[in-house]
């Protein structure tokens, strides 16, 4: 049931063709995880929490420095130093208070992973690595949780939404396993990937709209193009490939 | 006459290869651990083998950034 002050709050959104409040209670009811409190992280978060999800834990395990500001908004020159997730949090609670943020000061590895992602109904990839990507994968396969993939690189971003049995995953997709590095980014990609990103997540709550499933979409900002490559489940695929459903 | 296949390497590097340099651009992508994915160029799909209706490929890089 929604509050006086929700109707109004998100009265544009309810307007939506196929959204109405029982959209909005859906998305109240909903409870998001999110693997990073970085660009992507912060870019999905932040419309997310405006959009009144009912929770949304955030888990990083880094402070905020000088060279994260330029993409990183939810944190501010004054946070640096700070945990990341806790500088995100305060940020998210003023702009939303009805939404629960949980803070996570955490390095997400195999050993903890399973615990953390434990009744949540939605996974946001927004990691800085690919082995974490993986784990991200793996994990939301096994617990039949949809996984939201996102990744930047200079001006160009990547998107991807994950039905756990039913469409292809990241791994049937990437075969590499690059190790953690520093690339190049500018704030506005991890934004706009960021932002594709929460509405996946928003779309497959509310359960409206086309999900961006067995395509990787491609976004160029040096050349404003957005490209999509198909993608298939792979039948031998390491992560997916003994689930059963519909491919 | 050799068929040839067009290589798409990003950002707007491109040749033209034998179906043979084709095969060893995607395993070679496909098998380094620093390697992305390959597209058909015509149909936009990702592949992993050089069918024989394949006339162009995109090679595109890794992407792991997001913070």
């Amino acid at each position: 049931m929604l509050t006086k002050d929700e109707l109004e709050k998100y009265d544009r959104q309810m307007m939506i063709r196929g959204f109405g409040q029982k959209g909005q209670e859906k998305l109240k009811k909903a409870k998001v995880f999110i693997a990073g409190a970085g660009g992507l992280g912060a870019a999905s978060a932040t419309y997310l929490t405006a959009a009144g999800v009912g929770v949304l834990r955030i888990v990083d395990h880094d402070r905020v420095e000088l060279s994260n500001l330029n993409r990183q908004v939810l944190h501010w020159h004054e946070d640096t130093g700070k945990r990341k997730v806790n500088s995100a949090t305060q940020k998210l609670r003023k702009l939303n208070p009805e939404v629960k943020i949980e803070a996570i000061e955490e390095r997400i590895t195999e050993a903890n992973i399973s615990q953390l992602v434990a009744g949540f109904d939605l996974i946001v990839d927004a990691m800085d690595n690919l082995p974490s990507r993986y784990l991200l994968n793996k994990m939301a396969l096994e617990k039949n949780i949809p996984f939201f993939h996102g990744a930047v690189y200079g001006f160009e971003g990547r998107a991807m939404t994950v039905i756990p049995g039913e469409t292809a995953c990241l791994r049937c997709v990437y075969r590499g396993a690059i190790p953690e590095e520093k690339f190049p980014v500018i704030g506005v990609t991890p934004a706009v990937i960021g932002c594709i990103q929460a509405a996946e997540v928003i779309k497959y709550i509310v359960g409206i709209g086309q999900l961006l499933t067995n395509r990787l979409l491609i976004y160029d900002g040096l050349n404003m193009k957005f490209t999509e490559f198909s993608v298939k489940r792979d039948p031998n695929c390491e992560h997916c490939g003994h689930l059963e459903g519909k491919s | 006459m050799e068929r040839k296949i067009k290589v798409h390497f990003s950002p707007g590097e491109e040749k033209e290869v034998t179906v043979e340099e084709a095969k060893r651009i995607l395993d070679e992508t496909y098998n380094d651990p620093l390697g992305g994915l390959v597209a058909n160029g015509k149909t936009n799909e990702v592949i992993f083998q050089i069918d024989p209706d394949v006339e162009e490929i995109i090679v595109l890089e890794m992407m792991i950034g997001g913070g």
